[in-house]
C-alpha cells in the first residue's frame, strides 16, 4: 500500500502488525516445545511452556490496548479500520492457542509411560502442521495476502482427519487394554487441544481475509476458485 | 466478490470482467479497482430519485477547462449524500450545477441531464428564481442578510408569494425556526440583527430561510467548516432531522462528517466520479483504489 501523508501513521500501523507476529512467534514456539515436551517425555521443559503462557497473554493485552489507542487517535477508514480490528481478534486467537499448548504440557507430565509410536506420531503430526500453518499465517498476515490465507484455512482438514485417525485408535487400545486408559483420556485432551489449535488458526486466517478485502467469509473466495 | 460486484453499475462502468480480471492478476491482494481506471464505481442509481443526473459535464473559461466529466448519479428522497473528495476535485462545482448556481458565473457550461422530479432543470422554460427555492442551499460561511432574524426568515417566502399576510408570516417564521433548532433561542429577539448571532446559530438561521420556502431539496456546501465541534453537532442532528421531509446532497471535507451525516457517499476525483456506494461500505471497504488512499490519507 502506499505511504501514509502522516508517517507516523505508517510507523504505529507497522509496530502493531509486529507485536501480532512476535506474539505469533511466541505461540509458534510454544507448540514447538509442547511437540518436544511430548515426544521426549521431558517434564521439566513442560514446566517451562505454563510460566511462557504468562507472557502471551500479556501480549494480548499490549496488543488491545495499543489497537484502541490507535483507533481512538486516527480514527482511521477503511483497510486501516480493518487492520486493528483484525488484530484485535487474531490476538485473542492466539492467546486461546497459547492456552492449549500449557494444556498439552500439563497432559504430558500425567501420563504414566511413553506413547505407543503410532498415536506418538498421529499427535506430532497435529503438531507439525498446526506449527506451519501458524508460521504461514504470521507471514499472511504482515503482507496480508488473501491467497495464503486461504490455503491456511484448507489446511486445517489434514488436522481434522489426524485427530479423527488418533480417536480410533485411541478408542480401540482402550477397549484391548483397560489399563491404558488414563493415558489414553490425556491424549484424547491432547488431541483434541491440536485440533482447538487448528481451529483457531483458521480463525486467525479469516481476519487476515478480511482485513485486507473487508469481507468476511472465506468461503466466498473458494466458491471463485475454478 | 458477490458483495462487490452487487455495487457494480452495467452500462460502460467497470465491469466485472475488469474486476475479477484485477483480483485474479493480484490474486494475493484485495481487488481494488486500479487508479487509472476512471469509470464509476458502485450503485449511482436509487429506487426513488428525487434528483436525477446523467453525464453531467460542466466547462469553465468558454470550454477551455473542463471541470466535470460525465457524472451520474441520483439523489434519493429521503435520504444525505455526502460529496467528497479533494480540493478541486469538482464537488462543489457539481454541488452548485444542482440548483443551476453556476449559471452566474461568465463562461461557465452545463452538459447533460439534470431532473428534479422528472423535469429537467436545464430546460428553457426552467425559471431559476422559484427553481432554487425548490432546491435551497447553505453556504459555507453563514452569511445571513443584514436585516432581523424575522426578516431574513420571511424575505424569502415573501418575494415567492407564499404568505399573504401578518399572522401568516408569524406562524412561518415560528414554523422554520423551529424546524432548524433555533426558536428557542432567538423568539424573543426576532427583531434583532441576524448578523448578531454567534456563527452557530447564524448557519441555523441559513438553514431556517431555506427551508422557510418550502424546498425538496437542501445542497449544503461545507456548512460545519467555520462552526467549532458543539455548534457542528446541533447542526448534523438538524441533518438527521431534516432528511424526515428533504432530501439533502452535502459537500465536506470532513470524512468522519460524511460518515456520521449521509447515508450514500460520492468520490470525486479531478472532476470524475469514482465511485459512490452506501455509507458504510465506502469507509470501511471502498472498490476503488483512489477512494482508499483518499479516505485513508494516502492521496498524492
Amino acid at each position: 500500500m502506499q505511504a501514509h501523508i502522516v508517517k507516523s501513521f505508517d510507523t504505529q500501523i507497522q509496530d502493531l502488525k509486529d507485536k501480532v507476529a512476535q506474539m505469533a512467534k511466541a505461540c509458534e514456539t510454544q507448540i514447538e516445545s509442547a511437540t518436544q515436551v511430548f515426544s521426549r517425555m521431558d517434564i521439566s521443559l513442560a514446566q517451562d511452556i505454563i510460566t511462557a503462557d504468562e507472557r502471551i497473554n500479556q501480549f494480548q493485552r499490549e496488543i488491545e490496548t495499543e489497537a484502541v489507542q490507535f483507533l481512538v487517535r486516527r480514527q482511521p477508514m477503511a483497510a486501516d479500520l480493518r487492520l486493528p480490528l483484525s488484530a484485535i481478534k487474531i490476538a485473542s486467537e492466539l492467546e486461546r492457542i497459547g492456552d492449549y499448548t500449557a494444556n498439552i504440557a500439563r497432559r504430558v507430565i500425567k501420563l504414566s509411560q511413553k506413547p505407543g509410536p503410532e498415536q506418538a506420531e498421529r499427535i506430532i503430526k497435529m503438531a507439525d502442521i498446526s506449527r506451519t500453518m501458524l508460521h504461514d499465517a504470521i507471514n499472511a498476515f504482515l503482507e496480508l495476502e488473501i491467497q495464503k490465507a486461504v490455503e491456511i484455512w484448507k489446511k486445517d482438514d489434514e488436522i481434522d482427519n489426524h485427530f479423527s485417525r488418533l480417536m480410533e485408535m485411541l478408542r480401540n487400545q482402550m477397549q484391548d487394554q483397560t489399563h491404558s486408559i488414563e493415558d489414553c483420556t490425556q491424549m484424547i485432551f491432547m488431541g483434541r487441544c491440536l485440533e482447538r489449535i487448528g481451529d483457531h488458526i483458521t480463525n486467525i486466517a479469516e481476519n487476515i481475509y478480511y482485513a485486507a478485502t473487508g469481507q468476511t467469509y472465506i468461503s466466498q473466495f473458494k466458491m471463485r476458485q475454478p | 466478490m458477490e458483495f462487490q460486484n452487487a455495487f457494480i453499475t452495467k452500462d460502460n462502468d467497470a465491469t466485472e470482467e475488469t474486476m475479477s480480471q484485477n483480483f485474479a492478476t493480484k490474486n494475493t491482494k484485495p481487488g481494488l479497482v486500479p487508479k487509472e481506471d476512471r469509470r464509476t464505481v458502485g450503485e449511482k442509481r436509487v429506487e426513488h430519485p428525487r434528483m436525477r443526473c446523467e453525464n453531467v459535464d460542466v466547462y469553465y473559461n468558454d470550454g477551455e477547462k473542463k471541470a466535470i466529466n460525465g457524472v451520474s448519479l441520483d439523489i434519493g428522497s429521503n435520504e444525505v449524500i455526502a460529496m467528497i473528495g479533494p480540493s478541486g476535485c469538482g464537488k462543489s462545482t457539481f454541488l452548485r450545477c444542482l440548483n443551476r448556481m453556476n449559471d452566474t458565473i461568465d463562461g461557465c457550461r452545463v452538459e447533460g441531464q439534470i431532473s428534479l422530479d422528472g423535469k429537467n432543470i436545464y430546460d428553457k422554460d426552467v425559471d431559476v428564481v422559484p427553481l432554487r427555492a425548490m432546491i435551497g442551499m447553505v453556504f459555507q460561511k453563514p452569511n445571513p442578510f443584514p436585516k432581523s432574524i424575522y426578516d431574513n426568515v420571511i424575505y424569502g417566502p415573501k418575494i415567492h408569494g407564499l404568505v399573504q399576510n401578518r399572522t401568516e408570516s408569524d406562524e412561518l417564521v415560528e414554523k422554520s425556526l423551529i424546524r432548524a433548532g433555533l426558536w428557542e433561542e432567538v423568539k424573543d429577539r426576532l427583531d434583532q440583527p441576524g448578523t448578531g448571532l454567534s456563527g452557530g446559530q447564524q448557519q441555523r438561521l441559513c438553514i431556517a430561510r431555506t427551508i422557510a420556502v418550502n424546498p425538496e431539496v437542501i445542497l449544503m456546501d461545507e456548512p460545519c467548516s467555520a462552526l467549532d465541534p458543539i455548534a457542528t453537532a446541533i447542526i448534523e442532528d438538524l441533518i438527521d432531522e431534516l432528511r424526515q421531509e428533504y432530501s439533502i446532497a452535502i459537500v465536506t471535507h470532513s470524512m468522519q462528517q460524511a460518515s456520521r451525516v449521509s447515508q450514500r457517499t460520492a468520490y470525486f476525483h479531478l472532476g470524475d466520479l469514482i465511485e459512490i456506494g452506501p455509507t458504510e461500505q465506502i469507509f470501511l471497504n471502498p472498490l476503488h483504489q483512489l477512494t482508499q488512499d483518499y479516505i485513508t490519507g494516502r492521496f498524492g
